[in-house]
């Protein structure tokens, strides 16, 4: 099976005179349907990798694959094709347009991408349904909750039917009831629509519920294991 | 395109908290001031040559009167006599009917009529005015200069053997009306007595003071010219033809042929600088408005950052997002174009509805302001306005498109 996102020795400096490495030749991948979480300290390059993953930033150095297509042979508008037909986006604000209300919020990167078909708008109207927005098409993100507006981020992300959804802290704005349930929706719908997920957190408790988890540490890799190894290792821990 | 670009800018436009109405409020006064601009120059201009030229004629042909010359540049043989200046009599054309006909067969002359003119003198009881006696064929003279509106009293078309046309100053200066009696003495001696007929007012006071029209023949007895006349006034169908038409009939004749416009250079001339000044406000205006537009739509397109950044992230392009932005920048041109030549044409419509009573100007009825609108002055100026948005939006828009979306993101 083809990797949606494949990385090697992938390199990441900002600066020019003095260069500081925030990813230091990292080999990834994600496989379809995979729920990651990227855990790790601040400026350990998580957010790094989470951009170059998601073609908003180029590669220092290395190579990155992106659905089969090598982003360094792709100029500024073939890497906007690329994130709009493959990736979406979830940040730790909902990044909602105020002038838009939920629907056309949510119906977004479809207006960006191609003509909205009547299938378009009843799936993008079924995920609101699901996400538990189905009363508030015509609300603007102003009159929404906090989780509420997340939500409608979700579907935004969701809208184009990517393959791999990356979401930056999505639960760190948010108060933990909400972040749990926010976080809920998203494993939920990892399974159910079997789009892979790439989730960089800082709460281990959450992360600890995804498949797989990557720890970074200095731009580098320090970790990279299946969850059911952890609770396996935590459970024999605690045999122990 | 896609809708995308459109349904952002509209938005961005009808819920911009102020920033749109400001931008378009100053692109509108850009306009207005345009269209006001234009409108009254131009209405000003109208009046003015209407007043210089409704009252002369667009060319007028004169018997040929060369100034004193040394005798050897006419014959060729040295000479140290001059040829000296022809005397007032000897100034006449004859045969003045082909010489109409040849001239009314140039393309572009609309009216040709033959005239007398000659300084004379107008008494009434003890009091004697200098004159300007003018013998005219009255329902052509009509048609050469612009009598309509300008008859105060009386009936222009019963000047002939008997009545004459006098100006109001003249009228007023020798205290008569239509019906009164005065004794016209041509600078030959010859006296005839007249009757009051009309009374006009050309809009140009030497005019009003001193000239006197009377019927061809009168005023041929008058200067002793039997069947000659000493002029030939011509008008034309475009006035700003005159001088091509002149031209022409220099080419015909070896008689002095003057236009309108040669008579007047320096009046055409600050016409022009009027026009110029006009211009470099207009222009001046636009700018300063222009300049007004983009830097708001800077402050906007920073205010949007995280806005550009999410779209890029969902996969909008540059292109998009620069579209995105000159589509506003157009959309602000578009409604200050209407917004500017609406208010701009009725402020036109209620300025030219003041008039001024028992004033004229340019041959109507004065009004406080003159002005005259036109349509042209509305398209030009919403042209420039749809220009001058898209100008304004050339940078914000490139700043829009150039928005690192990590950046943009990480900053929101």
């Amino acid at each position: 099976m083809t990797p949606i996102v494949e990385a090697v020795e992938l390199s990441k400096s900002y600066g020019d005179e003095i260069k500081t490495w925030a990813l230091r030749g990292v080999d990834f991948r994600i496989d379809q349907g995979e729920f990651i979480a990227i855990v790790g300290a601040s400026g350990s390059g998580k957010s790094t990798l989470l951009n170059l993953v998601g073609a908003l930033d180029r590669p220092s150095a290395g190579a990155i694959y992106i659905d089969g297509t090598e982003t360094s042979t792709l100029d500024d508008s073939g890497l906007a094709r690329l994130r709009g037909d493959t990736i979406g986006f979830v940040f730790q604000f909902h990044y909602l347009l105020a002038e838009f209300n939920v629907l056309e919020n949510a119906m977004m990167p479809l207006w960006i991408r191609r003509r909205v078909s009547k299938d378009d708008r009843k799936w993008v109207k079924e995920l609101l349904d699901r996400v538990g927005l189905g009363g508030k098409f015509k609300s603007k993100p102003a009159e929404l909750s906090g989780g509420q507006q997340q939500r409608v981020a979700i579907v935004r992300a969701l809208a184009n039917r990517p393959k791999l959804i990356l979401a930056d802290e999505p639960t760190g704005n948010l108060d933990s009831q909400n972040g749990a349930l926010v976080f809920e929706l998203l494993t939920e719908l990892n399974r159910e629509l079997g789009i892979a997920f790439m989730l960089v957190t800082h709460d281990d408790r959450l992360a600890c519920k995804a498949q797989r988890i990557v720890a970074m540490e200095d731009g580098n890799i320090a970790a990279d294991y299946k969850v059911d190894q952890v609770e396996a290792a935590s459970h024999s821990a605690l045999a122990g | 395109m896609r809708g995308f670009e459109l349904k952002i800018a509209w938005r961005h436009l009808i819920k911009s908290h102020g920033q749109t109405e400001l931008t378009v409020g100053a692109v509108a006064v850009g306009v207005l001031l345009v269209v006001f601009l234009s409108s009254l120059i131009n209405g000003l201009q109208i009046g003015l040559v209407e007043d210089v030229v409704g009252s002369i004629p667009h060319i007028s042909v004169q018997a040929a009167s060369p100034n004193a010359k040394p005798l050897w540049r006419i014959t060729d043989k040295p000479s140290m006599s001059t040829l000296e200046k022809m005397t007032t009599r000897s100034k006449r054309i004859g045969e003045w009917e082909r010489m109409q006909a040849a001239i009314a067969a140039i393309p572009g002359v609309r009216v040709v009529a033959p005239a007398v003119e000659g300084d004379g003198l107008v008494t009434r009881g003890a009091m004697t005015v200098g004159a300007r006696v003018i013998g005219v064929i009255p329902d052509e003279q009509i048609r050469v200069i612009s009598l309509k509106n300008r008859i105060v009293e009386g009936d222009f078309t019963k000047v002939d053997a008997q009545n004459i046309a006098i100006g109001t100053k003249m009228a007023d200066d020798l205290g008569v009306k239509v019906g009164n009696r005065l004794r016209v003495t041509s600078n030959l001696g010859v006296t005839e007595s007249f009757r009051v007929a009309a009374i006009f007012d050309m809009g140009i006071e030497q005019i009003n003071e001193t000239a006197v029209y009377m019927g061809l023949e009168a005023a041929q007895a008058m200067f002793k010219l039997g069947k000659d006349v000493t002029n030939i006034h011509i008008r034309s169908a475009e006035m700003y033809d005159a001088n091509a038409i002149a031209n022409h009939i220099r080419g015909i004749t070896t008689l002095t042929v003057t236009s309108w416009m040669e008579s007047n250079v320096s009046f055409l001339d600050t016409m022009r600088m009027q026009n110029t000044a006009a211009a470099i406000i207009q222009g001046m205006t636009l700018m300063a408005s222009a300049f007004g537009v983009a830097s708001v739509m800077i402050v906007f397109v920073v205010q949007k950052s995280k806005d550009i950044g999410i779209l890029k992230s969902m996969g909008a392009t540059c292109k998009q997002i620069r579209r995105v932005f000159i589509l506003e920048g157009l959309g602000v041109g578009l409604g200050g174009a209407l917004l500017g030549s609406g208010i701009g044409s009725g402020l036109c419509f209620l300025v030219t509805s003041l008039k001024i009573p028992g004033q004229m100007f340019g041959g109507k009825q004065a009004t406080i302001i003159p002005m005259q609108f036109d349509l042209n002055y509305v398209l030009l100026a919403s042209v420039v306005a749809l220009a001058m948005g898209l100008v304004a939006s050339i940078i914000p828009a490139h700043r829009a498109a150039k928005l690192d979306p990590v950046e943009a993101i990480r900053q929101g």
